[in-house]
């Protein structure tokens, strides 16, 4: 299948009403959407771009979004370019599944030195992990009871045969 | 090849150690560890340490050190929080368990790496610290317990000479209180904190999930440990660095 090339570009301002939307703010996104509207350009969809992309903060155009429509469910993942405001600098990732972005990654915000993912929605289907696939399981297992119930114990007991 | 499970501490306690050759006797020992922590560090049982001293009937000259240890741990994830993680909360007696879990797993892995072993995976109600890999190559898998699921895994996490915590509600209700109020936390489902130590995993997440959503910056912030959270609703936060298997 043709790899999909996807140009984005997305307003900081119309970006963070999206990130602000139903999500609570998670990072001070208050004073970035203050921000004069800067644009975010990905004009590719793996590496970030060596430099800043044409910065055309002045005016920002409606989002160019341009797709091969092979498939509807390829995953893409593309990145903006850092761009600097008198907040800070932001750079923000977005993934699409089809038309559709699927996540969010704030990778530089002028309050925080970490890169947060938000993901819209814990994915209504739970990955049907079989215990074959994982060695042990991460979760608040506090009672005899619950254990016995429990994917460790079923980890645990392949492990005794 | 050893794999236990005993129920020490009110928790299951799962053991899966990779290394040939004959471990019986450490891996006796490490149960032993177990349960001398819980005869000792219990807030639940009354001529514990931590009961006695908590009552005012040790000298100050009579602390062992490991108790010291626990106490600072506290104070220091106490302050860290903002007063959210809380080992002494109004009206309560002294509750050190939610440091001393982390802290006694990750003692009794450094006791199993001393004595030979490189090779194992050591889970404590769900707390995880792994040591090498389970095959050459391969890290060690760790599925995070959907919080909704229980049978089911919302991710799956890569680790090698790690630690892993998770803190949630979804298993005794809410008995995590925000030291800062008194109350139940709210706002998050579950919280899971992956470090280089079980202490840190553990405390960190623990207080993350005290401090309900500014838990989620709070615990990004910190500069040793990646993190997976789920909130109330239903929104998955994670750091970049999050080892996820593929």
């Amino acid at each position: 299948m043709k790899k999909t090339i996807f140009v984005v570009a997305l307003s900081i301002a119309g970006f963070i009403a999206v990130w602000r939307f139903e999500p609570g703010p998670v990072h001070n996104t208050s004073a970035i959407a203050q921000a004069p509207p800067a644009s975010v350009t990905a004009p590719s969809t793996s590496a970030p771009p060596p430099t800043a992309a044409p910065a055309t903060s002045a005016t920002p155009s409606s989002p160019p979004r341009t797709s091969t429509s092979d498939s509807a469910d390829t995953t893409v993942t593309t990145r903006g370019s850092a761009e600097s405001s008198r907040y800070g600098t932001v750079q923000v990732q977005v993934t699409f599944t089809g038309t559709r972005f699927t996540a969010i990654t704030l990778l530089q915000a002028p309050d925080s030195g970490r890169s947060l993912t938000a993901l819209p929605r814990l994915q209504e289907e739970a990955m049907q992990a079989q215990s074959a696939d994982i060695d042990t399981v991460t979760g608040a297992t506090e009672t005899s009871e619950s254990y016995k119930t429990s994917l460790q114990a079923a980890i645990d007991a392949r492990g005794n045969r | 090849m050893t794999t236990r499970v005993e129920q020490v501490m009110g928790l299951p306690i799962s053991l899966d150690l990779r290394d040939e050759g004959d471990f019986a006797e450490v891996v006796d020992e490490v149960f032993a560890w177990f349960r001398e922590v819980d005869a000792r560090f219990s807030p639940f049982k009354e001529d514990s340490e931590v009961s006695r001293y908590d009552r005012g009937e040790l000298p100050a000259a009579g602390l062992s050190d490991d108790l010291l240890e626990v106490l600072e741990l506290c104070a220091y994830y106490e302050q860290l929080s903002g007063g959210a993680f809380r080992a002494r909360l109004p009206g309560r007696g002294l509750d050190p368990c939610a440091v001393v879990k982390g802290w006694a797993v990750q003692r009794a892995a450094d006791l199993l790496k001393a004595e030979g072993a490189t090779t194992f995976c050591l889970n404590a109600g769900g707390d995880v610290v792994t040591a090498g890999e389970p095959e050459p190559g391969r890290p060690w898998r760790v599925g995070v317990r959907h919080p909704e699921q229980p049978l089911a895994v919302c991710a799956v996490l890569e680790s090698r000479d790690g630690a892993i915590a998770t803190s949630a509600a979804y298993e005794r209700g809410s008995h995590i209180l925000d030291g800062r109020s008194g109350t139940p936390a709210t706002g998050l489902m579950s919280v899971t904190v992956v470090a280089g130590d079980l202490v840190t995993a553990d405390a960190l997440a623990t207080a993350a999930f005290a401090m309900g959503s500014e838990g989620i910056t709070w615990a990004a912030d910190r500069p040793d440990c990646e993190i997976l959270i789920v909130d109330d609703h239903r929104r998955v936060h994670r750091t970049a660095g999050l080892a996820l298997a593929s």
